[in-house]
């Protein structure tokens, strides 16, 4: 799907305005940061756990080629193929040749945010598959046409009744003819159809949460069950993952799923937490005859010498969205690619560059709320903060943005200067305020187009702070 | 060169202009530090249980089991000797035969109830976990409406890593380990949770001493 990031400002505003995204996201507020703060806040060793697992996780990217030369070896030993694929195009490629070997023409996928990085549906129709998301948020959204919106939760942004629309449009077909309204007749609804198609699908695409080297094991965490019967019934599956995910063996997963899942929905464990390996045994009763695992570089192993290495601890939990003001109130669409809110603003300009994306992390408070409740440590203001020097220094910024941040940095790194420059601003913005407002300001039209700036106070801190001490004697 | 050769030679090459800075990152040492359990672990098991809305039974012994069966599908007004019933082979050896609607061998489409063992359940999460095999078939306790598990009580173990000694021990790894924790849900629409997406409406387990 066409990235947008370009338009950020533009998306961003008409993000606002739109009416239906912000009822929908006024549910996803206080669920998400509720549900995991019960959670978090009844573990005390909640700081310990988080330690040990990014000192584990720095661990193997330490050695991450011996890890997954470990895990290749693993796969291969219980009957399964491994396919390594530098960028997006490599790994639609690979995949679409394994879909469609002896005319297999249908796949039940389920949710794959790397699936997602490398655009697979697209490529996989293109091929004459008949790809069908599986999870209910995939599916809404592919009926929509639309990218995800957040990592775990792809269909956030949608309301109850825009969902309604979609079923009733796009469901005449299996003979749906009246409006559904409660969400219990939706997830009927969509469990009936998708059922058919998890039944005739040829081949099962599902991501994978973890990689185990000692057992060549991929781990799968969902809710709905839908990863799993794409698992099991069709009679190849391929797994679409990414190197990043490889962990030493199941122990030191129960850790990671503990972590991710309370993050992630406040959750102690997901409904269903697999651990496949390879096809089919000679004796099973069931389960695919092919296991194929395609595993996806797209610049990360770049990322492993560079300053954005941290960035590879991620394991998609989607704390960082949920506890991001601004992700809070513009939603994900107006990111303008796959991965949002503050992890996203780390990921989208490395794989697609500054000259795409730079806005992403200029959008950012630096209010830390994301690096305080990421799981693995990761420190998103910094990376963010990096993303932003890298913009400057190759000049990104408009003229009137670089003079303007030139002429601070002059005023600056000279304290009697700036210290008389703000007390003679705030003066005057004092005197411009009508009830403690500023309706208008010039060069801040863009705060104050849609909303009043609050009129400083009459002193400057410093002036306050002067006073203050020479009372306190 | 291969894309295999390509991205490890990356890997490698990164790592070494990384690692000329500093030592590789140690393996941590020590236990992972985990919150207390408490010491009834089938207490703890129940209160899991009950979270998650899975449903329970007590039964003094194997004897029970069938007659545990017959009664919740009863209790669920549905006729045990008309709706699709799979059962594993697992539990072939009991006297299934007041239940016509009975199979035993992997689930087939419109499977209404799939009866199966387990390996394990565990205290801390309240999932039951099942290895797959030549007598457990994964789709069993994915396709029917109602999953029911027999679970005998001495094998609750404490935490998610205790399972894998279990699984170690088997004559082979197999192909799937599943931990199910409670019915399907989905949070998709409105982020409210509703029960029964794609897997099981009902998960119900009985206990056996």
């Amino acid at each position: 799907m066409q990235q947008t990031s370009r338009q950020f400002k533009q998306n961003a505003s008409a993000a606002l305005k739109d009416e239906n995204l912000a009822q929908a996201m006024a549910f996803a507020k206080d669920g998400f940061i509720g549900k995991r703060h019960t959670i978090v806040s009844g573990i005390p060793e909640w700081q310990a756990m988080r330690s040990h697992a990014q000192q584990l996780k720095n661990h193997v990217l330490d050695h991450l080629d011996d890890y997954l030369q470990r895990y290749e070896a693993a796969v291969q030993a219980n009957g399964g193929q491994v396919h390594w694929a530098k960028d997006s195009q490599e790994a639609c490629a690979i995949i679409a040749g394994l879909c469609m070997k002896d005319n297999a023409h249908s796949v039940a996928k389920g949710k794959s945010m790397i699936g997602e990085e490398v655009d697979l549906n697209e490529a996989l129709e293109k091929a004459g598959m008949e790809v069908v998301e599986t999870d209910l948020g995939e599916y809404i959204i592919q009926l929509a046409g639309e990218m995800p919106s957040h990592i775990i939760a792809p269909a956030i942004h949608k309301t109850r009744e825009q969902v309604s629309a979609l079923f009733h449009e796009h469901h005449r077909q299996y003979g749906l003819n009246e409006k559904l309204d409660d969400r219990r007749a939706l997830v009927n609804e969509a469990r009936t159809v998708l059922r058919e198609k998890f039944l005739n699908a040829d081949v099962g695409i599902t991501g994978a949460n973890f990689l185990l080297a000692d057992t060549g094991q991929h781990v799968l965490i969902t809710n709905e069950g839908n990863g799993d019967l794409s698992s099991n019934l069709p009679r190849r599956q391929i797994v679409i993952t990414s190197i990043e995910k490889v962990l030493p063996g199941p122990e030191d997963a129960a850790l990671f799923i503990r972590l991710l899942t309370a993050s992630a929905t406040g959750q102690q464990i997901s409904n269903y937490a697999s651990f496949y390996s390879g096809p089919r045994r000679a004796e099973d009763q069931d389960g695919p005859a092919e296991y194929h695992v395609v595993l996806l570089d797209n610049g990360r192993s770049a990322m492993l010498g560079n300053e954005f290495r941290d960035m590879l601890r991620c394991f998609r939990c989607g704390a960082c969205l949920n506890h991001c003001p601004v992700y809070g109130n513009i939603g994900g669409h107006a990111y303008g690619w796959v991965y949002p809110g503050p992890m996203g603003s780390v990921w989208t300009p490395i794989m697609t560059g500054l000259d795409e994306s730079g806005d992403l992390p200029r959008a950012c408070t630096l209010n830390g709320r994301c690096a305080e409740v990421c799981p693995m440590s990761i420190p998103l203001p910094d990376l963010l903060r990096e993303h932003r020097r890298k913009h400057w220094q190759r000049g990104l910024p408009s003229r009137g943005e670089r003079l303007a941040t030139k002429l601070w940095a002059f005023t600056a790194q000279r304290p009697r200067l700036y210290r008389a420059g703000s007390a003679l601003a705030v003066r005057l913005m004092a005197l411009l305020g009508r009830r403690g407002r500023l309706r208008r300001l010039p060069l801040a039209g863009g705060w104050t187009g849609s909303r009043d700036l609050p009129a400083p106070a009459t002193r400057t801190f410093m002036q306050a702070w002067q006073k203050t001490k020479g009372e306190r004697g | 060169m291969s894309s295999r050769e390509a991205i490890l030679g990356n890997i490698r090459q990164n790592l070494q202009a990384r690692l000329q800075q500093r030592e590789a990152a140690p393996r941590p040492a020590g236990p992972v530090p985990l919150p207390s359990l408490g010491e009834d672990l089938q207490a703890a098991l129940l209160a899991r249980m009950d979270a998650v809305q899975m449903s329970y039974e007590r039964l003094a012994g194997e004897q029970d089991v069938v007659g545990a069966v017959q009664a919740f599908i009863a209790a669920r007004g549905d006729d045990a000797t008309a709706c699709q019933i799979d059962i594993s082979p697992q539990l072939q050896a009991l006297d299934w035969s007041a239940l016509s609607g009975a199979a035993f061998g992997p689930a087939r489409a419109g499977s209404r109830y799939g009866v199966t063992r387990c390996l394990a359940a565990v205290a801390e999460t309240g999932s039951i976990v099942m290895a797959s095999g030549p007598e457990h078939a994964v789709t069993q306790t994915f396709l029917p409406d109602c999953h029911i598990v027999v679970l005998r009580a001495d094998q609750v173990v404490d935490r998610p890593e205790s399972v894998w000694p279990l699984v170690r021990s088997l004559p082979a790894l197999p192909r799937a380990v599943n931990f199910n924790t409670g019915p399907s849900r989905t949070g998709d629409i409105e982020q409210t949770i509703e029960i029964g997406a794609h897997g099981p409406r009902v998960m119900h387990v009985l206990i056996v001493e």
